[in-house]
C-alpha cells in the first residue's frame, strides 16, 4: 500500500469514526435528556415543520374563500355594508331570508342578537339561559323561541345599525332585537382615533385584515415573492431530508431538522414582514374616514354620538315594523367599580392602555347617553353593574364572559326584554 | 505525440478560436445588410437600455384598477373621495348656531339624484324658497346623490350621516332606475341584487386581489422579470452591443425572456377575468329565478325606504321618497322591476310615507322629456324637482 493510499484510508477511518461518535454522542445526549432517540418521531417532527411552511391558509380570496366558508365560517371577508363579515354570515342571512318567508316562522318568537364578540358569545352561551328565562314568562308560554345570533367579532356601532338595516332589506322579521355593545365602541373607538382613523369607523385593524391584499402595490408583490422563495427553499430542503432518510440518524437527522427550522424561520420572518406591511398600510384599502378632532374629549364625544344615534335609528327601524328593541350596555372588566376582580381575572384581563383609557373615559358617558335613550323611549338596559355582586370568576378576558357570566347576563336581559315587549 | 504535431494542433485551435468568432461576426453583419437593416450597435444598446429601464420600473400588468377617485367605504361599499370631505364640512356646518334657521335638504340616491341636483337643484331650492310653509328661510341643498350607487347604499349613507350627527330638516330619496337596472344586472352576473353595482364593487375588490393563484402568478412574473433583467444587465455590463453576433445572440435570449413576461402577464389578466366570484363580491346566495330577483329588488327598495322614513320621522326630519320615471329605451331590468316599484310606492304611501311617483307627475307629457336610455332629460328633471319641493311634507 502506497503512502497516499494509507493517508486516504486514515482519513476515511477518521471520518467514519467521527460520524459514529457523533451518532453515538447524539443518542447518549438524548438518553441523558431522559428520552431515547425515536427516528419516527423525528420524521413526524420534520413533516410537521414542513406542513407549517404554507401561507395558503392566511391569504384570502379566490376559490379557497368558498371552501373556507364551509370549513371555517368565522373567517372574515370584506362586506360593502358592514366593512367585513364572517364567511358564514352570508349563508345565515340567506337561510333566515327563506325562514322568515315560511308560515312556521310566524309561530315562533324570533330574537335577533346584534353586537360584537360579546354579543356573539351571548348568542352561544347565553341563549339557553335567556330562552329559559323567557319561557317562565306567561306571555311566551306555549310559543316557540328562537335566537338568531348576528353578533360578529369586532363589530361596533355603526356596524350593527347597518347590519340591522341590511337584514330588514332581506325581509328578516324578528319579533325582538337585542343590541349588546359598549366595549368595542369605547376601546376600539379610542384605538382607531390613536391611529388617525375616525372613532366611529369600524375597527381599522379588522377592516384592513378583511381587505388586505386588495391594494396590490409592487412592494407587496416583492414581499410575497420573498415569501414564495423562502417557502420553496424550506420545502425543497424538507422534502430532500425526508427522501434522503437522514432522519434515521440521531445526529444527521437533528442537524437536518435544525436547518429546516432555520429555513422555516426565515420563511416565517418574511411572512411577518408581509403581514406587517399590510397592517401598516391599512389606509391604503380605503380611508381613515372623515376628518375629526383628535383630542380625548372630542373622540369620546364622537363615539357616544355614533352609539346613541345608531341606537335611535335601530329603535325607529324596529318600531316601524312593530319589533321590540332592547339596547344593552354590556359590562366591562376595566370599568372601575363594576366588579370585584379575582386574581385570575386580573391576570387574564389585560388590555392595551388606549383601550383601558377608552373604557374609563367613555363608559360613564355611555351610561349618561343611555339615560337619554330611555327618556326618548328606547328600551335601554344598563348592564354594566350585573357582576358587581359576583366576586367569583366571570370574565375570560377584558370583555368576554365565561358560561357563568353569560347566565348572569341573561338573567338581567330576560326581564328587560319582557318589559320592552310589553311596552 | 510529436512536439511539432502538438504545436500544429494548438495553432490550429487558436486560429479556429479567432476565425470562428470573426466569421460569425462578419456573417452576422452580412446577413443584416442583406436583410436591409445594417446592424447598428448603438441603437441596439439603446433598445436594451430601454428594456432594462422598463424592467427596473417593474410595471404592473395591464388591468390593474386605478381607484384614485374612489375610496372603499365601510358602510356604503365605496364613495367618491370628495364626498368624504363634504361629510366633514357639512357636520361642521350643522354644529354652527347659524345653521339653525337654515332649512337643510339632503338629497340622496344614485345617478338620478346626482342629475336632479345638477339640473333641477336650483329649481328645487327656488321652489322651496317660495314655499310659504318655510316662511322665507334660507334653503341649503346637500347633494349626496352618487352616480353608480343604488339602494340600500343610500339608506346606509343616511344612517351614517345621522349617526355622525348630521341634522338636515328634510331628506329626499330619489331613485328607482338604478335599483332596477343594476340590481337586475347584478343578478345576471351572479351577484346579489342587494349588493352595490357588481361592476363597480368588483373593480374595487377584484382586480388583482390576492388569492393563492394570484400569488403564484405574480411570483412567476417576478421570476421572469428578474431573469430578463439579469440578461439586460449582462448585455450592458459586457458591452455586447459592440459585437453584432453576440448582440444578436443576447437579444434573442432577452426577447425570449421578455416574451415570457408577456405570457405571464396575459395569464394574470386571463385569470383575473375568469376566476370564480369571491364570496365578498357575490353576497348572500338566494334564488336566481327572475320572479324572485324582481321580488327581492322591490322588497329591499321598499324596506330601505321604510327605514329611511323611520330614521327621519324619529328625528323630526321630513322625508320624501321619489320614484324616478322610466322612459322609452330603458333596459330589461327597468322594464321588469319598475312596475313593482310603483306598486311598492303606493304601499309606502298607505303606510303614511310621503311618496311621489315621478311617472304620475309627468303624466302623458311628451317623450322628449327623456333621453334615449329612458332617463329624464334636463327639462324633465326640472319639472320633477319642483314637484318634489311641493310634495315634501314640511312641518
Amino acid at each position: 500500500m502506497g503512502k497516499r493510499a494509507r493517508v486516504a484510508l486514515r482519513i476515511v477511518l477518521v471520518l467514519v469514526a467521527s460520524a459514529a461518535l457523533l451518532e453515538i454522542g447524539a443518542r447518549l445526549l438524548e438518553r441523558f435528556r431522559g428520552r431515547s432517540f425515536d427516528s419516527e418521531a423525528l420524521r413526524t417532527e420534520i413533516v410537521t415543520h414542513l406542513g407549517a411552511v404554507s401561507p395558503r391558509a392566511f391569504i384570502r380570496g379566490g376559490h379557497q374563500d368558498m371552501t373556507r366558508a364551509a370549513t371555517a365560517p368565522d373567517s372574515v371577508i370584506l362586506s360593502p355594508y358592514t366593512a367585513w363579515e364572517d364567511m358564514g354570515l352570508q349563508a345565515k342571512i340567506a337561510s333566515d331570508h327563506e325562514y322568515y318567508r315560511r308560515p312556521e316562522s310566524e309561530e315562533v318568537y324570533d330574537i335577533c342578537v346584534l353586537g360584537g364578540s360579546v354579543a356573539n358569545g351571548f348568542g352561544k352561551l347565553g341563549a339557553g339561559p335567556l330562552l329559559e328565562k323567557l319561557r317562565q314568562d306567561p306571555s311566551f308560554t306555549g310559543r316557540g323561541l328562537r335566537l338568531h345570533n348576528y353578533g360578529v367579532a369586532g363589530f361596533k356601532q355603526m356596524q350593527q345599525v347597518m347590519l340591522l338595516g341590511y337584514l330588514f332589506d332581506w325581509g328578516h322579521r324578528p319579533d325582538a332585537v337585542i343590541e349588546i355593545d359598549g366595549f368595542n365602541e369605547s376601546a376600539i373607538g379610542a384605538g382607531n382615533a390613536q391611529l388617525g382613523v375616525h372613532p366611529a369607523y369600524p375597527s381599522i385593524s379588522h377592516w384592513a385584515r378583511a381587505a388586505y391584499g386588495i391594494k396590490t402595490d409592487f412592494e407587496l408583490v416583492r414581499l410575497l415573492h420573498g415569501v414564495r422563495v423562502k417557502q420553496d427553499r424550506a420545502t425543497a430542503f424538507g422534502a430532500w431530508l425526508l427522501d434522503s432518510g437522514l432522519w434515521r440518524s440521531a445526529f444527521l437527522g437533528q442537524v437536518g431538522k435544525t436547518i429546516l427550522v432555520r429555513l422555516r424561520g426565515a420563511y416565517i420572518e418574511q411572512f411577518f414582514a408581509y403581514q406587517r406591511y399590510t397592517a401598516d398600510h391599512p389606509t391604503d384599502v380605503g380611508s381613515k374616514g372623515p376628518r375629526f378632532a383628535s383630542d380625548d374629549e372630542s373622540v369620546s364625544a364622537a363615539v357616544v354620538t355614533a352609539w346613541e344615534e345608531s341606537s335611535i335609528s335601530m329603535d325607529s327601524m324596529c318600531a316601524a315594523r312593530g319589533i321590540t328593541y332592547l339596547h344593552v350596555l354590556q359590562p366591562a372588566l376595566h370599568d372601575p367599580g363594576s366588579k370585584p376582580l379575582t386574581a385570575k381575572e386580573i391576570e387574564t384581563g389585560g388590555a392595551g392602555p388606549t383601550w383601558i383609557e377608552g373604557i374609563h373615559r367613555t363608559y360613564p358617558l355611555l351610561r349618561e347617553a343611555g339615560g337619554r335613550l330611555s327618556e326618548r323611549g328606547v328600551a335601554f338596559l344598563d348592564a354594566t353593574g350585573v357582576f358587581r355582586d359576583h366576586p367569583e370568576d366571570v370574565y375570560a378576558d377584558a370583555c368576554h364572559f365565561e358560561e357563568h357570566g353569560n347566565a348572569i347576563f341573561a338573567a338581567a336581559i330576560g326581564p328587560a326584554l319582557v318589559a320592552a315587549a310589553r311596552k | 505525440m510529436e512536439p511539432q504535431r502538438r504545436s500544429r494542433r494548438v495553432y490550429l485551435a487558436l486560429a479556429l478560436l479567432v476565425l470562428v468568432p470573426a466569421a460569425l461576426e462578419v456573417g452576422a453583419r452580412v446577413v443584416d445588410r442583406v436583410r436591409g437593416s445594417p446592424w447598428d450597435g448603438e441603437r441596439s444598446r439603446a433598445s436594451v437600455a430601454a428594456a432594462h429601464k422598463g424592467l427596473m420600473a417593474a410595471a404592473w400588468p395591464e388591468g390593474r384598477t386605478d381607484r384614485t377617485d374612489v375610496l372603499l367605504q365601510p358602510f356604503t361599499g365605496w364613495q367618491p373621495s370628495q364626498i368624504q370631505a363634504r361629510i366633514a364640512d357639512d357636520l361642521d356646518e350643522y354644529r354652527m348656531p347659524e345653521s339653525i334657521p337654515v332649512f337643510d335638504v339632503c338629497l340622496l340616491g344614485g345617478s338620478g339624484a346626482a342629475a336632479l341636483a345638477s339640473e333641477g337643484g336650483a329649481g328645487l331650492v327656488g321652489a322651496l324658497a317660495r314655499d310659504p310653509r318655510l316662511a322665507g328661510r334660507e334653503i341649503r341643498l346637500h347633494a349626496y346623490g352618487i352616480e353608480g350607487t343604488k339602494q340600500p347604499q343610500a339608506e346606509r349613507l343616511l344612517a351614517y350621516l345621522l349617526s355622525l350627527g348630521h341634522r338636515p330638516d328634510a331628506v329626499i330619496e330619489f331613485d328607482g332606475l338604478d335599483e332596477a337596472s343594476m340590481g337586475w344586472s347584478n343578478a345576471l352576473a351572479g351577484v346579489s341584487p342587494l349588493y352595490p353595482s357588481a361592476e363597480i364593487w368588483g373593480n374595487l375588490t377584484e382586480g388583482l386581489r390576492f388569492d393563492w393563484e394570484v400569488v403564484e402568478l405574480l411570483h412567476e412574473l417576478r421570476e421572469a422579470q428578474f431573469s430578463a433583467l439579469e440578461l439586460a444587465q449582462l448585455h450592458m455590463r459586457l458591452d455586447l452591443h459592440r459585437s453584432c453576433f453576440l448582440d444578436h445572440a443576447a437579444r434573442l435570449l432577452l426577447d425570449r425572456r421578455l416574451g415570457r413576461i408577456e405570457d405571464v402577464e396575459a395569464k394574470i389578466g386571463s385569470y383575473a377575468a375568469t376566476r370564480s366570484l369571491e364570496a365578498e363580491l357575490a353576497g348572500p346566495r338566494t334564488s336566481t329565478e327572475p320572479a324572485d330577483v324582481a321580488r327581492v329588488i322591490v322588497s329591499s327598495w321598499e324596506e330601505a325606504s321604510i327605514d329611511m322614513h323611520a330614521m327621519c320621522e324619529r328625528r323630526g326630519i321630513a322625508y320624501l321618497q321619489v320614484l324616478e320615471p322610466a322612459g322609452p329605451g330603458a333596459d330589461a331590468g327597468v322594464d321588469r322591476v319598475h312596475p313593482g316599484l310603483r306598486e311598492a310606492g303606493r304601499r309606502l304611501a298607505e303606510r303614511g310615507i310621503a311618496f311621489l311617483d315621478g311617472a304620475a307627475v309627468l303624466g302623458d307629457r311628451p317623450e322628449e322629456l327623456f333621453d334615449g336610455a329612458g332617463r329624464l332629460g334636463d327639462r324633465g328633471l326640472e319639472i320633477l324637482a319642483e314637484s318634489a319641493a311641493r310634495a315634501l311634507p314640511v312641518r
